[in-house]
């Protein structure tokens, strides 16, 4: 399956793109499968990969979370609203 | 309805708008820009947010504050882009009908926004070294 995932922030900035496309070579697929892809493409975030933030088509979500061909996927650093 | 503005928020509006005739407190909660962070000079922040995800979340926040302390009303205003020093970055005011529902609400709403509504905070120094985006505990977030 094929997703699109969005890089926030420090994502977009140390990686200098604002979006990536990953093919993942499963047909049953978690949110998980796609920080490792990630992680493979950018190692330099091997270590802040635990702490990062996760959406599944605008809905914040956990690693075990399913995903499907198609999503859009929002991978965002730890948070400092406020 | 955005909760966000690049302006400058006017705590007094956001105070009007949770007023009501059967409030007996008005509790605000005003973010401001400090000039130091462990012991750096802070020249200014920037702020950006998933606005979409965040505004849906924030929504669904203040109401859940509205049930779970029985306020009468709830308003928040978040700052985007550049903030200086001494200006809000972030306005919460609650209504309840007794004071101590009003301050522990608006506890909730900004400690629950802190680590749950995907905005992202960055930091500049006076000593002009490099930048750094900040997490909720306050340390920088490094790879």
């Amino acid at each position: 399956m094929r997703v699109t995932v969005r890089y926030h922030a420090l994502l977009r900035e140390k990686t200098g793109r604002d979006r990536d496309t990953f093919e993942i070579p499963l047909s049953s697929a978690k949110v998980s499968h796609v920080i490792s892809a990630f992680v493979k493409t950018h190692p330099a975030f091997e270590r802040l990969a635990a702490a990062l933030n996760v959406a599944v088509n605008e809905e914040i979500t956990i690693r075990e979370a399913s995903i499907n061909d198609g999503d859009t996927i929002d991978l965002m650093p730890p948070f400092g609203g406020g | 309805m955005s909760f966000f503005t690049r302006q400058t928020i006017d705590a007094a509006s956001l105070e009007r708008e949770v007023a009501s005739d059967s409030a007996g407190a008005i509790v605000t909660f005003i973010g401001t820009t400090r000039n130091t962070h462990a012991g750096k000079g802070v020249e200014h922040l920037e702020y950006e947010a998933h606005e979409i995800i965040a505004n849906k979340m924030l929504s669904g926040m203040c109401d859940d504050a509205i049930r779970k302390y029985g306020l009468i009303k709830v308003a928040l205003k978040h700052r985007l882009g550049r903030v200086d020093i001494g200006e809000s970055s972030i306005v919460i005011a609650v209504s309840s009908a007794h004071r101590g529902a009003a301050f522990d609400g608006c506890r909730w709403l900004i400690d629950t926004l802190k680590t749950t509504i995907p905005i992202f905070k960055k930091e500049y120094y006076s000593d002009a070294s490099e930048p750094v985006w900040v997490g909720p505990d306050g340390k920088p977030v490094v790879l």
